[in-house]
C-alpha cells in the first residue's frame, strides 16, 4: 500500500514531481522481483483488490516536536480518481484530485490551480490503489544488498520517476516492507530525504495495510495512523471535479 | 526559583545542542565548531544556579551561530515581556522611527483616541517604565542584534497588555521640543481578529486593514502572515475595480508567519508561475513557486517597510524588487529570514530553529542583508501629527505617475 506508507506531510506544498533523468530499461534482480512479489503477496496479493471499485481511508498525522495533528482522507474509484483532504488546524483544508480527467490542487495559502505534467503524473502514480503490489513496476533497477543488522533483507532500488536511489527494507517471514528511506521529490517544489519504519501492519479485511508508519524528515518526526478503511462505499463522484 | 546542574540542565541542554547538530541547514556550520562550541558552554552547566543563568547560557549559544531565528522561547522572557495576552486593548498601534518609538496609528473612538493621544507622539514610558529601561532590558536579553528593534518594539507593546479595565499610566511627548504629557487609559475589550493556533505557535490578535485612499488607490496592510487571513486578502484584492489605479501593501511592523504565504500573496499579483525563491535544508531544498491565481491585482503595486518587517515580509518584498513586479517603500528590513519551527523542548520550553537558509530566485541571500527600498522614506513623526503617513503619500504618488 505505497499510497499510505509514502510519507504525504508535503502535499500541503503542493507535490509536484520532475523527471530528472530519462527512463532506463528496468534491471530488476531477479532476487528482488521475489521479494516484491512476496511483498504484494503479503499485502493481499491481487484477489484481495480485485472486486474493490471504491475506498475510504482515514489518516491522523502527527509532529509532535512542532504541535502539529492533522487528519487526512483519501477517496479513491478505480481506475485512477482520487480525491485528498487534509485537514490541518491553524492552516485550513488542503485538497488535491483527479477526476479521470483533470488533476487539481487547492489549499488556503497557495490557491487553486490545474496540475500539468510531472505534478499530475505524482497525482496519478498516488491514485493507483493498486501501486503496492506493483513494486517491479516502479523501480528501474532493485538489487538485494544483504541483510541489515536488525535483520531485514535490504533492496537497493532506483526509481522511475526522478531516478531517486529508494533503499528498501522487507521481512523475509512475512515478506513485508519494514522501513524504507528515500528522497521525497516534488518535482519544482523541491527534495528532501526521508526515512519511514513501519511500527506495525493490519489485516483489515483482504488487505493488509501499514497502519502505523513514523517517518524522519527535516530532523523531524512524522507518526501516522491509518484509523480507517472502507472499501466499496459510494463516493460522491462530484469530489474529484475541481471545485470552482 | 534553583534548578541544580544534575537536574534536567544537561537534558535540556542536550536536546538544544542536539537539535541543532542534527538539524542546522549548514552542515559546516559555516565553519564554526558546533561541537567545541557546546563543549565550552556544556563546562559551565555546573557553575549555573539560576534558572536564568541556565536560559542566558543557552541563549549565548546560540547566537554563536550568528543567525536569525534561533531562540529559547523560556520564562526568563517574563522579564522583557511580563504581561500575558488578556484582551485588553489600548487602540494604539506603535513603531520605531530612528530609536524612538512613535505611536503610529490610534484606533478611532478608542480610549487613547478619546483621551487625545495621536499618531506621531513619541512615547517615553509605559506602565511605570521608561522606553530606555525597557531598551536595557533588550540589550541584556541576548536577542539576536538585527532584530532588537523588533524586541524593542514587542517590549514597549507588552507594557500595554492586560485584561479590559486595567488602567495603564503613559508618559508621551508631541514633539521633540514638547513636555511630556501623563495619560492613564483603560483597556478596552479587543474585538478584533485573533491568529489561529498552529502547532507549537498560540492565538495571536492580528490587525487587517483595507480600504480605497484618496486618488483611487487601493490599500492593504496585515500584521501578520497567518493563514486565516489569506482568504480575505484574497477576496479584497479580486474586489478591486478598475477604477483603481495601483496597489499598496503594507508590511511595515509584520514580523512574519508562514513562509508559503508570501507566495500566495504573490500569487494574487501576477498572471505566470515562477519560481520566488528556495529553502536550503541541510539534505534537500524546497523551491518558493508562485502560482497565478484568477482575478489577479496586475496594476501598479507598492509595498511598504520598514525595520521591523521580518523573515516572511522580507521575502515577499525582496520578491517583488526582485521581479520588478513591485516597487518597495520605506527603509531597510533587518535581514532576518530562515524559515524555522518552534520546538518543544523537554522542560516545556520551546526552541526556536532555523531548519534551512533562503535566496532568492537569483541566489540573493536576505539573511544579514535585508531588502534596501526602491525609495528610501523614514517615517516622519511630524506628518503623522498632521493626519498624514509620508511612506503611503509617497508610494501613492508614485503609484499615480505610473497612471
Amino acid at each position: 500500500m505505497r499510497k499510505t506508507f509514502r510519507i504525504p506531510v508535503f502535499c500541503f506544498l503542493s507535490v509536484a514531481l520532475v523527471l530528472l533523468g530519462s527512463m532506463a530499461v528496468a534491471e530488476i534482480e531477479p532476487a528482488a522481483k521475489r521479494i516484491f512479489d512476496s511483498h504484494a503477496r503479503a499485502l493481499g496479493g491481487e484477489e484481495a483488490y480485485a472486486d474493490i471499485e471504491t475506498a475510504l481511508i482515514g489518516m491522523t498525522m502527527e509532529m509532535p516536536a512542532i504541535g502539529m495533528s492533522m487528519q487526512r482522507e483519501v477517496s479513491f474509484k478505480q481506475p485512477n480518481k482520487i480525491y485528498v483532504v487534509m485537514d490541518i488546524p491553524g492552516m485550513g483544508q488542503m485538497k488535491r484530485g483527479f477526476d479521470g480527467e483533470k488533476g487539481w490542487s487547492t489549499d488556503p495559502i497557495q490557491g487553486s490551480r490545474e496540475l500539468l505534467g510531472s505534478e499530475l503524473e505524482k497525482l496519478l502514480s498516488e491514485a493507483d490503489f493498486k501501486e503496492g503490489l506493483k513494486l517491479s513496476e516502479k523501480y528501474t533497477s532493485a538489487k538485494v544488498k544483504g541483510m541489515s543488522d536488525d535483520g531485514l533483507t535490504i533492496v537497493e532500488c532506483i526509481t522511475g520517476q526522478g531516478s531517486h536511489p529508494e533503499t528498501l527494507y522487507f521481512e523475509e517471514e512475512t515478506g513485508l516492507m519494514q522501513k524504507m528511506e528515500t528522497i521525497e521529490d516534488m518535482g519544482e517544489q523541491g527534495i528532501v530525504p526521508v526515512s519511514a519504519k513501519v511500527s506495525s501492519y493490519e489485516k483489515m479485511g483482504d488487505l493488509c495495510m501499514p497502519v502505523h508508519v513514523e517517518a524522519q524528515m527535516m530532523g523531524m518526526s512524522m507518526v501516522m495512523k491509518i484509523t480507517s478503511f472502507e472499501p466499496n462505499v459510494p463516493v460522491d463522484e462530484t469530489l474529484f471535479k475541481m471545485p470552482d | 526559583m534553583h534548578l541544580r546542574a544534575n537536574s534536567n540542565y544537561e537534558t535540556v541542554f542536550d536536546a538544544v545542542w542536539g537539535d541543532i547538530a542534527q538539524s542546522y541547514y549548514d552542515p559546516d556550520f559555516d565553519g564554526k565548531d558546533w561541537r567545541s562550541i557546546g563543549e565550552k558552554y556544556r563546562n559551565r552547566l555546573g557553575t549555573l544556579d539560576e534558572r536564568e543563568d541556565f536560559d542566558a547560557l543557552l541563549s549565548e549559544m546560540l547566537g554563536e551561530l550568528g543567525d536569525s531565528h534561533f531562540s529559547i522561547i523560556s520564562p526568563s522572557f517574563n522579564e522583557l515581556m511580563p504581561n500575558p495576552w488578556q484582551r485588553g486593548d489600548s487602540g494604539i498601534t506603535l513603531t520605531i522611527v530612528g530609536n524612538r518609538p512613535i505611536i503610529h496609528r490610534v484606533r478611532p473612538e478608542s480610549i487613547a483616541a478619546l483621551n487625545g493621544i495621536e499618531p506621531g507622539y513619541e512615547l517615553v514610558s509605559a506602565d511605570s517604565m521608561t522606553v530606555q529601561g525597557l531598551g536595557s532590558l533588550v540589550d541584556e536579553a541576548d536577542v539576536f542584534d538585527r532584530t532588537a528593534p523588533y524586541y524593542f518594539l514587542k517590549a514597549i507593546e507588552n507594557r500595554l497588555y492586560g485584561p479590559p479595565g486595567r488602567k495603564i499610566e503613559l508618559l508621551v511627548r508631541p514633539n521633540r521640543f514638547s513636555l511630556t504629557r501623563s495619560y492613564t487609559i483603560e483597556l478596552q475589550e479587543y474585538s478584533g481578529h485573533m491568529s489561529l493556533p498552529l502547532g507549537n505557535v498560540g492565538e495571536s490578535p492580528i490587525e487587517i486593514d483595507k480600504r480605497i485612499l484618496k486618488n483611487d488607490v487601493a490599500y492593504i496592510r496585515f500584521s501578520l502572515w497567518v493563514p486565516n487571513l489569506m482568504e480575505e486578502i484574497r477576496k479584497y484584492i479580486r474586489s478591486i475595480d478598475e477604477s483603481v489605479k495601483g496597489l499598496i501593501i503594507d508590511i511595515r511592523g509584520n514580523p512574519g508567519g508562514i513562509g508559503l504565504m508570501a507566495t500566495g500573496l504573490a500569487g494574487m499579483l501576477v498572471d505566470d508561475e515562477y519560481l520566488m525563491g528556495t529553502m536550503r535544508l541541510r539534505r534537500g531544498h524546497l523551491n518558493y513557486i508562485v502560482y497565478p491565481q484568477k482575478r489577479a491585482f496586475l496594476g501598479p503595486l507598492a509595498i511598504l517597510v520598514d525595520n521591523n518587517s521580518i523573515s516572511t515580509s522580507e521575502i515577499f518584498a525582496a520578491d517583488m524588487k526582485e521581479t520588478g513586479r513591485g516597487r518597495v517603500f520605506g527603509s531597510r528590513t533587518p535581514g532576518a529570514a530562515l524559515p524555522s519551527l518552534f520546538k518543544r523542548l523537554p522542560n516545556r520550553y520551546f526552541l526556536q530553529m532555523a531548519i534551512a537558509d533562503y535566496e532568492t530566485a537569483n541566489g540573493t541571500r536576505i539573511e544579514g542583508v535585508g531588502v534596501d527600498p526602491d525609495f528610501k522614506v523614514e517615517l516622519s513623526p511630524a506628518r503623522l501629527r498632521q493626519g498624514r503617513d509620508n511612506v503611503i503619500e509617497a508610494a501613492q504618488k508614485w503609484i499615480l505617475r505610473q497612471n
